[in-house]
């Protein structure tokens, strides 16, 4: 014969109460409540718990009018209003074309540098006209890359120099942001 | 326009267009699952009127927060409920007004019938008023309001383990505190 302790009891009633109990375990839950007062006890309160949810189940109906006197305030508030001064995506787009301008300059620049000589060679073919005109746009470009070049490897430079020192640091307070950010995001999107 | 046609999600993007007339929709498809829950969790009809009405405005000004990950109605729920927690933890509610709730019983039954019913309710929903909130919140959902486990999950954003567990916990100290009520107010009714 297989005797079932109080705290299994315990969980089959809560299996009664979420109506999942199989015909077995009714019959050992049975079982048990026929010797133990306790748990009869417990059980009977439970089953009061639950007959008087069930007399509430349904959802209560919200008062005469009240639909009218949430549209009242409502409607004393600023509507929502559409971003109509801008087409839809425009940011999105001038973002795109601003950097395809800026890749192509940075790309065109990068291959006049490197390729310098063959570029002066080809513009001595060119109308004397178009040559000073090119030669111009060629030399802008130019020293486009040398100072953005320049830049950026002072700036690679000293980031290699700290990140070497303060490697760890950097990696710890970067997580610590990083999950900083997370929480505070998953926050603002349930706590409305 | 046919407007009990339009999707919730179409009516929100209406409102979010400017156009507040369709919120109205909105409240009328939603008005009494706010309602329930705000009266089963603070147990006084006037305050719960007030309450459920700053609820429809809090969904309205953060209707353009409100993303397609969980349903229109959970994100409604989640909203009622983080108000009432609020609103419990501004006013302490000390005595509610049990008997001021009516509550719909069975047609046809005697007078004597709906006595016991009415009591019934009453002495589980003062139990009830009693629990904390992490407790009551997930219970009134489940019992009352018919959400399943993983719903409530949804709308009180913890894991599925933690949400049975407050279930089991809170019928725990329901019988508990309505064990401990004098014997002739419970037994009586059994």
């Amino acid at each position: 014969m297989n005797y079932m302790d109080c705290s299994k009891a315990g969980s089959y009633m809560m299996k009664y109460m979420d109506q999942i109990l199989s015909e077995e375990e009714t019959f050992k839950l049975n079982e048990h409540l026929e010797k133990c007062a306790s748990c009869k006890a417990d059980f009977i309160v439970y089953q009061h718990m639950m007959s008087s949810f069930c007399l509430e189940e349904s959802n209560i109906e919200a008062p005469e009018g009240f639909a009218d006197r949430v549209m009242c305030k409502i409607n004393s508030m600023e509507p929502y209003k559409p971003d109509n001064f801008l087409p839809e995506g425009f940011l999105e787009n001038a973002a795109y074309i601003l950097w395809s301008i800026f890749s192509v300059s940075i790309g065109a620049g990068l291959l006049l540098t490197f390729n310098h000589e063959q570029v002066m060679k080809l513009l001595s073919y060119t109308p004397s006209w178009l040559e000073s005109w090119l030669n111009s746009i060629v030399f802008n470009l130019e020293q486009m890359v040398m100072q953005l070049s320049l830049s950026v490897s002072a700036i690679f430079d000293s980031t290699l120099l700290y990140i070497n020192d303060f490697r760890d640091i950097f990696l710890v307070v970067f997580l610590i942001l990083a999950a900083i950010q997370l929480f505070l995001y998953q926050k603002e999107k349930i706590k409305i | 326009m046919n407007v009990k046609g339009l999707s919730d999600y179409e009516l929100i993007c209406l409102c979010l267009k400017g156009e507040q007339i369709f919120f109205e929709e909105l409240v009328n498809r939603y008005k009494n699952l706010v309602y329930s829950i705000v009266v089963r969790m603070i147990n006084d009809k006037d305050e719960a009127d007030d309450l459920a009405q700053e609820i429809f405005i809090k969904i309205y000004r953060n209707l353009d927060k409100y993303q397609t990950d969980y349903k229109f109605s959970t994100w409604i729920i989640r909203i009622s409920t983080n108000h009432v927690i609020d609103y419990h933890r501004k006013k302490r509610v000390e005595t509610t007004n049990i008997e001021d709730v009516e509550y719909e019983l069975p047609s046809g039954s005697s007078p004597e019938e709906v006595f016991f019913e009415k009591e019934k309710s009453r002495v589980l929903s003062q139990a009830l008023q009693e629990l904390p909130d992490m407790y009551k919140v997930p219970l009134v959902l489940y019992h009352q309001q018919s959400l399943s486990y993983q719903e409530i999950a949804d709308v009180i954003n913890e894991p599925l383990s933690k949400v049975k567990n407050r279930i089991f916990r809170g019928r725990k100290m329901l019988k508990e505190n309505l064990i401990s009520r004098k014997g002739d107010e419970l037994y009586g009714l059994l």
